[in-house]
């Protein structure tokens, strides 16, 4: 899989859960989850479940504890696939 | 479920932080007898509030501690003294001084108690265990931990499972954090006592509930389970906890409606 379409992926899977939609438009890999997309800490646990059913991988919770930005998740995501 | 597993947090810190835990409790059991006077005696007189069915309940708390498995108290949350209305519904103080380990812990969030000196000094001495709800992941996890030994040490402890108050003034079930599945799932045998606290008056969230008010509560134990592992097991156990406590609600406006 591309890293674009990882990228895509995780995008969507994080809109739902995102307060400022604005901030979805101008997604880069620097893009904090909880800051810039103003995610509630709680609902990280949801993202990374839904990581873990989108793309068939399993996220330990140390490996998901370092999971600040949208780049973190790529890189980790990619590593795994 | 994992049986007891060590602290994720460093092992020294966690020493220290429990020994503070373990003085803060000697010296509150001290201090409890004129504190809890006292603040009986604002809640009482000076706000008037009232609890109801109060012998119901204290009667099937007091049975309930009996039965000496580690028991996790989760509640709706609408005011920022609902801790103090459960304590005061649950027993009569001199019970607790009598039975000082369950006089419950809590865990205020720090910004809204941490300003007023009389806040501080009642958090210090009231057994409560701040929390950031905006620290870091090992602030959480320091907590947690907190939580898990004092539960397994015999103690009760409160977590208010949405994470603050809510701001529909109704349980929301979106907003539930999964605190309460992690310390579930790390302490052996643990229940959870659900409770369903409300004023009559209550129809938004707030500082505090109005003078003179008539609170209701409702007291259910679970044992939540999954097959789940991992985060999946701690988030179905804090979603048991929270359809439990949705269902306590609807039955509060069932029973309002007749």
């Amino acid at each position: 899989m591309q890293e674009k379409e990882v990228f895509d992926k995780i995008v969507g899977i994080i809109g739902p859960f995102a307060k400022n939609k604005e901030s979805l438009n101008n997604v880069t890999n620097d893009s904090n989850i909880l800051k810039d997309f103003e995610v509630n800490s709680s609902r990280l646990v949801d993202i990374i479940l839904a990581l873990e059913d989108e793309f068939d991988i399993e996220i330990s919770d140390e490996e998901a504890e370092k999971i600040e930005t949208i780049g973190d998740a790529t890189n980790l995501i990619k590593n795994k696939i | 479920m994992a049986n007891n597993p060590p602290p994720k947090v460093d092992l020294n810190e966690f020493k220290s932080e429990i020994k503070y835990l373990q003085r803060q409790r000697f010296l509150g059991r001290i201090i409890f007898y004129p504190l809890a006077l006292i603040v009986t005696f604002v809640l009482r007189v000076i706000f008037r509030y009232k609890i109801k069915n109060t012998r119901k309940i204290r009667k099937k708390y007091r049975q309930l501690v009996k039965e000496n498995s580690p028991l996790l108290l989760c509640s709706n949350h609408l005011t920022l003294i609902d801790s103090l209305i459960i304590h005061l519904g649950m027993a009569r103080m001199s019970w607790y001084f009598l039975n000082y380990k369950h006089f419950n812990w809590n865990t205020p969030a720090v910004e809204n108690f941490t300003k007023k000196l009389y806040w501080r000094f009642l958090l210090y001495f009231g057994k409560c265990i701040p929390i950031d709800r905006f620290g870091s992941p090992e602030h959480h996890d320091m907590v947690l931990d907190k939580i898990k030994y004092l539960l397994r040490d015999g103690e009760i402890c409160t977590i208010f499972p949405e994470g603050g108050r809510s701001r529909s003034a109704l349980i929301d079930i979106e907003n539930t954090t999964y605190g309460i599945g992690r310390i579930v799932q790390d302490v052996e045998n643990c229940k959870v006592l659900c409770v369903y606290l409300r004023g009559e008056g209550q129809d938004k969230y707030s500082d505090y509930p109005e003078n003179g008010e008539k609170f209701y509560i409702d007291m259910e134990v679970i044992k939540p389970e999954s097959m789940n592992t991992g985060m999946r097991q701690a988030r179905d156990i804090s979603l048991q906890v929270m359809y439990k406590l949705k269902e306590m609600e609807d039955k509060y406006f069932q029973i309002e409606k007749n």
